[in-house]
């Protein structure tokens, strides 16, 4: 278990979001952790925690427009992951892995969300000051207009929106994020592409 | 798949860094203690228990809303998970992702409002609960008690709701400082002292009516009309929005003919009535004062939004706190009939797969453990369901 430890003493060499250095293939990396933490090293189970835990929150953040709940999806998403690592077929794939379940359970919070508005019990969020400060002025009004249309449209359709134009992936991740076809994919982000054009154009781009 | 992956990123339109969360280290490094805690084994048996657990354990849990049920345990409590923590019979301990601590009382409802990185907002909505607050100075821990805020930065102190023979607030503070603000009135509280801020007499009317609807309840009306409503539901919801118009309106606006806006106020107010005085007469210990209220809307306002977590809530009530398994089978049945696009249809179908296994009917309980792994093969509830359909 050396080179677990030695990994995993390595975890804040990383990338922002906790990839390995670049000499490495984060890819061979993972599932070398997925199979030790597998066996039951607990050094193995919080290298993965480690090296994609902030992907994870990152994700979450920007599924759930910033709301609190994020730190109790980061939980909830690695709850679920160690607790049925067996059920990886690919440990190579374990980040995209992680990622689909941290989509699945953040569809499944804004489908909560949405009820609870709809009984009055919403909570109102202010995304403006989320956005970062260096964001350059075109990329702002997009991130705003489609902050503001959340908790408008449809769960799903909130998700492919932003997993397609704030994570900026292609149809077919998103249809491998989202456990659907990419057909169904395009359906929901033209859908969500045309209510953004119109948010955008009744003043979204206006400071 | 590496190269492939490195690629694509150069072509993606990534904003992510343009909406990152603020202080992401801190947060990863809270929430890893809550992660270990929740997968040790015996936190693993502790949510069985009170999730499966046999018709006493249920009767007497009392359990949560829209939340993962706790049990008191010796040593670390289990982390809070879920929006609302209620507790029945017994006191519950949680730690919350910034190290703090919530003793609950028991038959207590404390609403998680908000936490974030500078501030940690609790909403007590009955009973009471002490609170050992983690010192973090760049963070406000607040909480909201009719309309009175204690807010700290580091202390331990309890908060209790009074509702007999007068509505009031108390405070009281072991160790540090505390604010507390009720209206324009502000006081500081040090260690040892104590305030109780007497509040408005409340009304016993709702809880009341709610009680006597309970013998006039009629049954549960069409699930096609109901069916209608939740599609309707989903499908409008995004265009009068997106016009400006408010979001909230249900499906009883929309189905109204041009000047008929007033009948479908009226019965939306109904149904928004009617669900708060269920709420009402459960914190109220009426539970079939809360069971009428229930019946009633689903009987009323078959299409009203509320609809489908009415007959969850219904169903629940009754596995829960009444103890009527088949009673908690139609309502959830119904609640699936009519929500089908509900966020509650998982966890009603879990709650069929154990009621179903309790009372020995083991072809029901298999057709709906296959048609919940079918939907769900990852689902919270999937452990349970696959524990398989013999009678415990």
């Amino acid at each position: 278990m050396g080179s677990l430890a030695s990994l995993a003493a390595r975890r804040g060499e990383g990338s922002a979001d906790g990839a390995a250095p670049d000499d490495e293939d984060p890819a061979a990396i993972d599932a070398r952790l997925v199979v030790a933490a597998r066996a039951g090293d607990p050094a193995a189970r919080d290298a993965i925690y480690r090296r994609h835990a902030r992907m994870v929150l990152g994700l979450a953040h920007r599924l759930l427009a910033g709301a609190s709940e994020a730190d109790d999806l980061l939980q909830d998403v690695f709850v679920i992951a160690l607790s049925r690592l067996d059920r990886l077929e690919d440990p190579r794939a374990l980040r995209s892995w992680l990622g689909g379940i941290t989509t699945r359970v953040a569809t499944r919070r804004l489908k909560w969300a949405r009820w609870r508005t709809r009984i009055g019990l919403g909570d109102a969020i202010e995304t403006e000051q989320m956005i970062s400060p260096e964001t350059p002025p075109d990329v702002r009004a997009e991130l705003r207009a489609l902050y503001r249309m959340v908790g408008r449209l449809r769960p799903v359709v909130q998700v492919a929106l932003v997993l397609r134009r704030v994570e900026g992936m292609t149809l077919p991740e998103i249809a491998a994020q989202m456990d659907c076809s990419v057909a169904t994919v395009k359906r929901y982000v033209d859908e969500a592409e045309v209510l953004l054009r119109a948010e955008l154009s009744r003043g979204g781009r206006s400071a | 798949v590496s190269d492939r992956r490195e690629d694509h990123e150069e072509d993606r339109l990534d904003r992510r860094a343009y909406f990152a969360p603020a202080d992401a280290d801190a947060r990863v490094e809270a929430s890893l203690a809550a992660i270990d805690r929740r997968l040790s084994p015996a936190s693993r048996r502790r949510r069985r228990l009170a999730y499966g657990g046999t018709g006493a354990v249920l009767a007497a849990a009392a359990a949560a809303v829209l939340s993962w049920i706790a049990v008191r345990a010796p040593g670390a409590p289990p982390a809070w998970a879920g929006p609302v923590l209620e507790t029945g019979v017994a006191q519950v301990a949680v730690a919350l992702a910034d190290g703090s601590r919530v003793e609950s009382d028991a038959a207590s409802e404390i609403a998680l409002a908000r936490s974030a990185s500078d501030e940690v907002r609790l909403a007590l909505r009955r009973g009471g609960a002490t609170f050992d607050v983690a010192r973090r100075p760049d963070r406000r821990f607040v909480v909201e008690v009719d309309g009175v805020e204690v807010s700290v930065i580091g202390t331990r102190f309890t908060v209790r709701r009074i509702s007999d023979p007068h509505r009031a607030v108390e405070v009281a503070v072991e160790r540090g400082r505390v604010e507390v603000r009720a209206g324009d009135e502000h006081r500081e509280l040090g260690a040892g002292q104590r305030w109780r801020i007497d509040l408005e007499p409340p009304s016993r009317a709702q809880l009341g009516s709610a009680a006597e609807s309970e013998r006039a309840a009629p049954e549960i009306a069409s699930s096609a009309a109901a069916d209608r409503a939740d599609e309707g539901a989903d499908e409008g919801a995004i265009a009068p929005a997106i016009e400006g118009a408010s979001p909230d309106r249900s499906s009883e606006d929309r189905a109204a003919p041009l000047g008929a806006e007033a009948p479908a106020a009226r019965g939306r107010d109904e149904a928004a009535s009617l669900f708060e005085g269920a709420l009402a007469a459960r914190h109220g210990g009426s539970l079939r004062g809360a069971e009428a209220s229930l019946e009633r809307l689903l009987a009323e306002h078959p299409r009203d939004a509320r609809a489908p977590l009415a007959a969850f809530e219904l169903g629940r009530l009754r596995m829960d706190a009444l103890g009527d398994r088949q009673g908690a089978i139609r309502a959830l049945e119904r609640s699936l009939a009519i929500g089908r696009s509900s966020p509650f249809r998982e966890d009603a179908l879990a709650r069929l797969v154990a009621l179903h296994r309790a009372l020995g009917q083991e072809r029901a309980c298999e057709r709906r453990a296959r048609e919940y792994l079918t939907r769900h093969p990852e689902g919270a509830h999937a452990g349970d369901v696959r524990r398989g359909c013999t009678t415990p």
